[in-house]
């Protein structure tokens, strides 16, 4: 699967570069953004005995059937949301090999953003975890501080973030002792 | 003119079916190269398009009804 994201972002890895871990947003980060969808869902709902009159007058008493169609193109427009939602959740991964971490960001449908970080480039590697949920359900931002000019890699709502920064600094201390 | 009221709705179901249309190519081009590999994808898209029968195909029936 995670071999298929690299190819689908146009990413090949080199000979004897295996991928270690994939790292993803939490779950209850990408539920907690939909939270006005599901506020979208029922709204209308509680307009019913408000609107189906109105459309009554106009069609003959038959708001109530109008009015579920109107819904259904509404429902539509919140299911069509839902699933690129998820696309851009989905595809927003962090790959680490024994060689290198990868950063893809999906930003909308058609536009990505592609970061590779050696892992020799690795100076720090910061876990900030705030808050109840966060702490909780284990997820948190990790900063990757990195040698040079480029900008330092952030892993923001990441799931399990200590458990990340551990096989980080394994591999990175493996291919450092190869050396 | 007095256009039907079922033109009407039929017009708007017309227009949310080209709008699915449209944007399920966008979708499949991205998931295409996923699903042989990602199950979670392959389930995603089972999920999508089975639901995408029932939200098309409702509003469908209740303007027959009509």
């Amino acid at each position: 699967m995670e071999r298929s994201t690299l190819e689908h972002s146009g990413i090949q890895l080199e000979p004897n570069e295996d991928i270690i871990t994939v790292v993803r947003r939490d779950l209850l980060i990408f539920f907690a953004r939909l939270s006005f969808l599901i506020i979208g869902i029922f709204l209308p709902l509680f307009a019913i005995p408000f609107i189906t009159p109105l459309i009554d007058q106009i069609s003959n008493e038959r708001g109530v059937t109008i009015f579920f169609v109107l819904y259904s193109f509404w429902f539509l427009i919140l299911f069509l949301r839902f699933f690129y939602r998820w696309t851009d959740y989905h595809l927003d991964v962090w790959i680490v090999t024994n060689r290198r971490v990868f950063d893809i960001e999906q930003q909308r449908l058609f536009s990505r953003i592609i970061s590779v970080f050696p892992l020799e480039n690795i100076q720090d590697i910061t876990v900030e975890m705030r808050g109840i949920l966060a702490t909780f359900f284990k997820f948190g931002n990790l900063h990757i501080h990195t040698a040079g000019d480029k900008q330092d890699l952030i892993i923001r709502h990441a799931r399990h973030p200590m458990e990340v920064k551990e096989v980080l600094s394994r591999i990175q201390h493996e291919a450092l002792e190869k050396k | 003119m007095d256009i039907p009221l079922t033109t009407i709705l039929w017009g708007l179901w017309f227009v949310f079916a080209g709008v699915w249309f449209i944007v399920t190519l966008m979708f499949q081009y991205h998931w295409s190269s996923y699903a042989k590999h990602d199950t979670v994808v392959t389930r995603a898209m089972i999920a999508y398009y089975t639901l995408s029968v029932f939200i098309l195909g409702i509003p469908a029936i209740l303007i027959t009804s009509l």
